[in-house]
Order: structure tokens, then C-alpha cells, then sequence
């Protein structure tokens, strides 16, 4: 019953986020425009909604599912509740490969400029399999560097964290490298911002998603005994060493597929699996769930205001993302502190 | 291998001018580079005479405000780290990591934004931002010294509120996301007279700090009950070069943006040259700082060379020093555990 009332709030406080999306953003449009928009009449300010802020909310529930689905795997199969996708390099990794791609093409087709020349000729289909390949190559490397006789996932987190500001580095030298004209879509992609994305971006994206989510219900028996130690997970008859490393990299394909659809957006996959925890979901299954609806609210949420606080000037999701899950990282920090866990 | 090695007064006496002839020669290419050709030995002697011709205006009042910006701004950064590292026994510290830069870069946001674009009022909301952040990552870390890398945990934590916070503020502000993206990197471009008369009391006044305290300082490495019982007050001199640190690295935000690794690389750096030599503080303070001024004077004159000045030298020094950083943590293997 309780778990019944849980869930409907869950989806409701989803739905009304959906719906704040697309009512508010820099035009001014009132309740009924959003109605004509399902009852498919309307006219101008529908289209607007229909054209702009629909696959927008819709990229926003795609990120929201990625990442958080991506944050839980990494916490459990690493045992370590700082565990972040942005944190292992993925976002970084993914952005510097996409950012060479668009370079290449740019380079090789020089005429055209801005918008139009990255995404005519690196095909947008590309992009999530090219992220791919970054993020999980950064990720290889964050794990073959800090590995010394098992990881310790504090080191992993150093080490990630460097490596992201070096990759960040390296492709803002790529950016500011491509004449200026034509590093706007780069710019703006690396800002984490939803900011002009259609489905064309976030179709590509799917199936890769969906692949995923087969493989996590799949692999749901062997994800939840890896939450108690290895010893214990093996007795139950996991192996251990075979699981752990696919459910990283699913998880990292996971995080990799929302970075090729709004680049950067940080620390959803840190604080959501905390939320859907503290909200009273323990069994695997619930908890995956759990985490996707309220994933994809967080995002939502961190658009909406993102582009509403000052309009027509918008605050990129990812930095708003950034500003709520900093404290609550800072706070399982503290907490950790106390406790003197997380060797 | 001989006496004088082993005294290591003959390495000082070599090692001390080579450094120092090596950051002279970044500063000197980069006054030699730009717009306008001038040869080293032109660029110099129009250091010393001014014949009021263009070359001379741009080495003069364009050219040399940036190079000793750069070498100023290098050197500060270095001794900043060198002064976290004792203070807090962790081999890991810098300015950056421990959040304070990131701190410095929202106190200068919020002035820029807000108050006032006066560059004396900024660098006090600089130091007001920095402090504030080094606060906030000591409250979140709490006792670290079994554990050097929370720190560095805590200040991540505190550098990337502050950052997303300093680009909300921007953002807000109306500045477009290139000048964002310049300005949170890091670099030297139009950097002038007005920007280094700003930036040397508060590095000359950090500076004297920590070389005043150095002698205290090499007690701090040791517990605080040895300290005690040397008649220190450990926890007052701690306050005190954490202060200057904390100047020292917002000063620096305050001129040249948030560069990152200088801190953490160049007392390593210092360290490895020195060799024996590094249990003397004030010799390794010194030497940092040079190696620091140098790094940075050298990657603002490649980043000119390469880049024709496109490129904020912050971009070429994260990614040397976040790889240096990446070799070396596995180095310090036992600290980083």
C-alpha cells in the first residue's frame, strides 16, 4: 500500500515537472497552448511547444534515465556511494572524441560555417557511437591507472577527476584551435545544455539505451548481490570478476549515450540513487525504477528552471546539476568523514 | 659524488641561477614574440631605451606588463601550494584542488557581476572567496591527516560549486560562453600595466609572509604536539601561512582566472631538483616559486609561438600539469591509498 502511494506520487511529481517544461520557457505561453498540444489543435505557440520544448522535456527524461541508471550501477558494482560518471572521466572522454570528430569533418569540409557544417557532415548518428568510444577509453584508462591490487574507488575518483580536467583542457585547445565561426555548436554542446536539441539527436541515443536497460533487468540477480562485499557475492554464486567489469561498462555506455545528447550534465548519477534510497526503495529491482522516474524529474526540473530564471538567458542544465548535487556531494563526504568509511 | 655536492652548496649555487636563467629566457622569448618582429636582443634593448617607435610601445606597455603577470602569477601559485602542502602534511595540495582558486573565481565573479568592476575592490572579494572556500573544504574534510586525499575530495567538492556558481553568474551577466570558457581557463591575454600594479602588493606582501614564517614552517611538518613542545603555537602559525596561501592564490585568480596543477607540480618539481637540499623550507619555498614563475612564463610564450595567442596558456599548463599530476599521484602511491 505504502509502496502503492510511493509510486503514484513519484510519477505525479514526473508528470507536473513534464507539464512545467513545456509551459514555461523564454515565450510567454499560458495552460491552454499546452492542451491544444495533446488535443492537437493550435496554432503558433503550439508549434513552439511542439517543435521546441516537446523534444526538449523528452531529452531531458532520456539524460535523466541515463545517468542515473548509470550512477546506481557504478555505486553498487564499486561499492562506494561517491561513484559519479562525470567523477570516471566518461563525460570528459566522450566530449573530447566528439569534439576531434567535428573538428575532422569541419576540416574537411571547410566551406560550410557554425551549426550547419558539424551536423551536415558528421552525421548525427555518429555521435552516440563516437561518444562511446571516448568515454569508455577514458574510463579504461581512469581503471588501468588506479588499479593496484583491487581498486580503491577514492583513487579512482582522484585520478578521474584530474583526468577530466586534463581532457577538459584538451578540448577547449580543440575548440578555441577551429576558427572561431565555427566552434558555436562545440561551445554550446560543452556546456551540458539542452539548448536546441531535437529528437534527431536523442533518437540515436536509443536504441543503445534500451540494449542497456535488457541487459540491467538481465543481469538483476548478480547486481544485487554485488551490493554486499565480494566474498558474499561469490558464495551466492556470482562471479564476480566476470560480472562486475560488463556492468561497468554498460554503465558506462550508459552515461556516455546522455553525454552524446547534451554533453556534460554532472552529478545526476551521484546524488539520485542517494534520493531513491532516502525515498525508501531497497530491493534492486524497485530501486532501478525508482531511479529512473526520479532521474529523469531531477533533470526535467533542472532544465526548467535553468531557463526560466532569467529569460530569454539560459543557465545550461548541467551547471544547475552541478549546483544542487556539489553540496550533497560535500555532504556524503562529511558523512563518510564520521563514519571513516570509504576505504 | 664529491665534497661540494655533498654540502650541496655547489648544486644550490648551480642549480639556483640555472633555474632562474631558464624562466629569464621564457620571459624573454615572450617579450620577443607578437604582432610585431622584434629579436630577443631588440626586445631587451628596448627594455632599457625607449626610441618611440610601435615596436617599442608594444614590447614596453603591452608585452612587459604580461610576461611579469605571467612569471608573478606563476611564482605565487607555486609558493601557495608549497605553503598547503606543509600546513596541511598533505603531499597532494593545491590551490586549485583544495577548492581555494575555484572560491577566489566566485568572490571575483560576484564582485564583477554585482558591485563593482574596480580591479582593488575585486581582488579583496578575490581573497574574501578564497578564504571562504578554504573554510568550507577544512569543515567538510575534517581531520585529514591519516587521509590526505579527502581533502582534495572536499575541495573538488567545494571547487565545483563555486565554479557552477561563477558560471551561473556569468552566464546570467550576460557574457557569452566563449569569454566564459576563456576566462574560467586560465591565461594572460590583454593583461596589462593596470592588472599587474593590482596583483604585485598582495604577491610581494604573501610572498615576505611565507619567507617570514619558513623558519616556523619546517617545525609545522612535524606533529603539533612537537611543535608545542618547542614553545610553538602550532595552530596560530597554521592560520597565518594559510592566510598568506590563500592571498597568494586569490591575487593570482584575481589576474590571470583560475590556473590550474601550478601549486601541486613545481614544490614536487622544487623537491626533485633540490634533492637533499629540500628539508631547508626557505630554500625550497624560493626555488618553487622560481620553477613556478618559469613554467608559466614559458607555457604563456608557447602558447603565443604555437597558438599566435588564441589559446589561454591555462589550457596548455592543466594539461602538462594534470598529466604530471596523474604520473606522480601513482608515485606517492602509500598517500594516495
Amino acid at each position: 500500500m505504502l509502496g502503492l502511494v510511493r509510486w503514484f506520487l513519484l510519477i505525479l511529481l514526473l508528470v507536473l515537472s513534464c507539464l512545467l517544461s513545456l509551459r514555461f520557457g523564454s515565450v510567454g505561453t499560458d495552460w491552454q497552448d499546452v492542451w491544444r498540444l495533446f488535443s492537437g489543435t493550435g496554432g503558433a505557440v503550439t508549434d513552439i511547444i511542439r517543435e521546441y520544448r516537446l523534444p526538449r522535456t523528452a531529452a531531458a527524461i532520456v539524460i535523466g534515465v541515463y545517468l542515473s541508471l548509470s550512477g546506481l550501477i557504478f555505486q553498487t558494482v564499486l561499492r562506494n556511494p561517491l561513484a559519479d560518471p562525470t567523477l570516471f572521466g566518461v563525460s570528459g572522454g566522450a566530449s573530447l572524441a566528439v569534439v576531434i570528430a567535428m573538428g575532422v569533418a569541419i576540416t574537411f569540409n571547410p566551406s560550410e560555417t557554425g551549426l550547419k557544417a558539424a551536423s551536415s557532415y558528421l552525421s548525427l548518428e555518429w555521435i552516440p557511437l563516437i561518444a562511446l568510444f571516448g568515454g569508455l577509453s577514458a574510463t579504461g584508462l581512469i581503471f588501468l591507472m588506479s588499479w593496484s591490487r583491487g581498486f580503491s574507488a577514492i583513487r579512482l575518483i582522484l585520478m578521474g577527476v584530474i583526468l577530466a580536467s586534463v581532457l577538459q583542457a584538451l578540448v577547449m585547445a580543440m575548440v578555441v584551435g577551429l576558427s572561431e565561426a565555427r566552434t558555436e555548436l562545440a561551445i554550446l554542446w560543452l556546456a551540458g545544455s539542452l539548448y536546441a536539441r531535437d529528437f534527431s539527436h536523442i533518437i540515436p541515443a536509443l536504441p543503445w539505451g534500451a540494449a542497456g536497460l535488457l541487459l540491467v533487468f538481465l543481469m538483476l540477480p548478480q547486481l544485487s548481490a554485488l551490493r554486499l562485499d565480494a566474498l558474499t557475492a561469490r558464495s551466492v554464486g556470482v562471479s564476480v570478476g566476470m560480472v562486475s567489469p560488463v556492468l561497468l561498462v554498460i554503465a558506462a555506455c550508459f552515461a556516455a549515450s546522455a553525454v552524446s545528447i547534451a554533453g556534460p550534465v554532472g552529478f545526476v548519477g551521484l546524488i539520485v540513487p542517494h534520493i531513491s534510497r532516502l525515498i525508501g526503495s531497497y530491493q534492486m529491482k524497485d530501486q532501478i525504477l525508482t531511479n529512473m522516474v526520479v532521474g529523469a524529474t531531477l533533470v526535467i526540473v533542472g532544465d526548467t528552471v535553468g531557463r526560466t530564471v532569467l529569460p530569454p538567458l539560459e543557465i545550461p542544465v548541467g551547471i544547475v546539476t552541478s549546483l544542487m548535487g556539489a553540496p550533497v556531494f560535500a555532504l556524503l563526504i562529511y558523512i563518510g568523514m564520521r563514519r571513516n568509511s570509504y576505504a | 659524488m664529491n665534497t661540494v655536492s655533498e654540502t650541496g652548496y655547489g648544486r644550490i649555487s648551480v642549480l639556483i641561477p640555472f633555474i632562474a636563467a631558464i624562466g629569464a629566457l621564457g620571459s624573454a622569448l615572450n617579450l620577443a614574440t607578437g604582432a610585431y618582429d622584434t629579436s630577443l636582443l631588440q626586445a631587451i634593448s628596448f627594455l632599457i631605451q625607449d626610441d618611440g617607435s610601435n615596436a617599442a610601445f608594444s614590447v614596453r606597455e603591452l608585452r612587459l606588463p604580461r610576461v611579469l603577470c605571467a612569471f608573478g602569477v606563476g611564482a605565487a601559485l607555486a609558493l601557495s601550494g608549497a605553503l598547503i602542502q606543509v600546513i596541511t602534511r598533505n603531499p597532494l595540495g593545491d590551490p586549485g584542488l583544495t577548492g581555494v582558486t575555484g572560491g577566489a573565481a566566485l568572490g571575483v565573479a560576484v564582485c564583477m557581476t554585482a558591485i563593482t568592476v574596480s580591479p582593488s575592490v575585486m581582488i579583496v572579494f578575490g581573497i574574501a572567496g578564497g578564504l571562504m572556500a578554504a573554510f568550507m573544504t577544512m569543515l567538510i574534510a575534517g581531520n585529514t591527516r591519516n587521509r590526505p586525499i579527502k581533502l582534495i575530495l572536499a575541495g573538488v567538492a567545494v571547487s565545483v560549486f563555486c565554479i557552477a556558481a561563477t558560471s551561473t553568474l556569468m552566464i546570467l551577466s550576460k557574457s557569452s560562453l566563449q569569454t566564459l570558457y576563456f576566462w574560467m581557463i586560465g591565461g594572460f591575454t590583454n593583461r596589462g600595466w593596470p592588472e599587474f600594479s593590482l596583483f604585485w602588493p598582495w604577491a610581494l606582501v604573501g610572498a615576505l609572509v611565507s619567507l617570514a614564517v619558513c623558519p616556523i614552517l619546517s617545525y609545522l611538518k612535524f606533529d603539533d604536539a612537537s611543535a608545542a613542545s618547542m614553545g610553538l603555537n602550532a595552530g596560530r602559525w597554521r592560520v597565518i601561512a594559510g592566510l598568506a596561501s590563500v592571498v597568494l592564490a586569490a591575487a593570482s585568480v584575481a589576474v590571470a582566472g583560475p590556473i590550474g596543477f601550478i601549486g601541486f607540480v613545481t614544490p614536487h618539481l622544487s623537491s626533485l631538483l633540490l634533492g637533499r637540499q629540500q628539508s631547508k623550507m626557505g630554500l625550497w619555498l624560493v626555488v618553487s616559486a622560481l620553477v613556478g614563475g618559469g613554467v608559466v612564463a614559458w607555457s604563456d610564450a608557447l602558447v603565443r609561438l604555437v597558438f599566435e595567442g588564441r589559446v589561454p596558456a591555462g589550457i596548455l599548463i592543466t594539461i602538462v600539469g594534470g598529466c604530471l599530476f596523474l604520473l606522480m599521484a601513482r608515485r606517492l602511491g602509500q598517500v594516495a591509498r
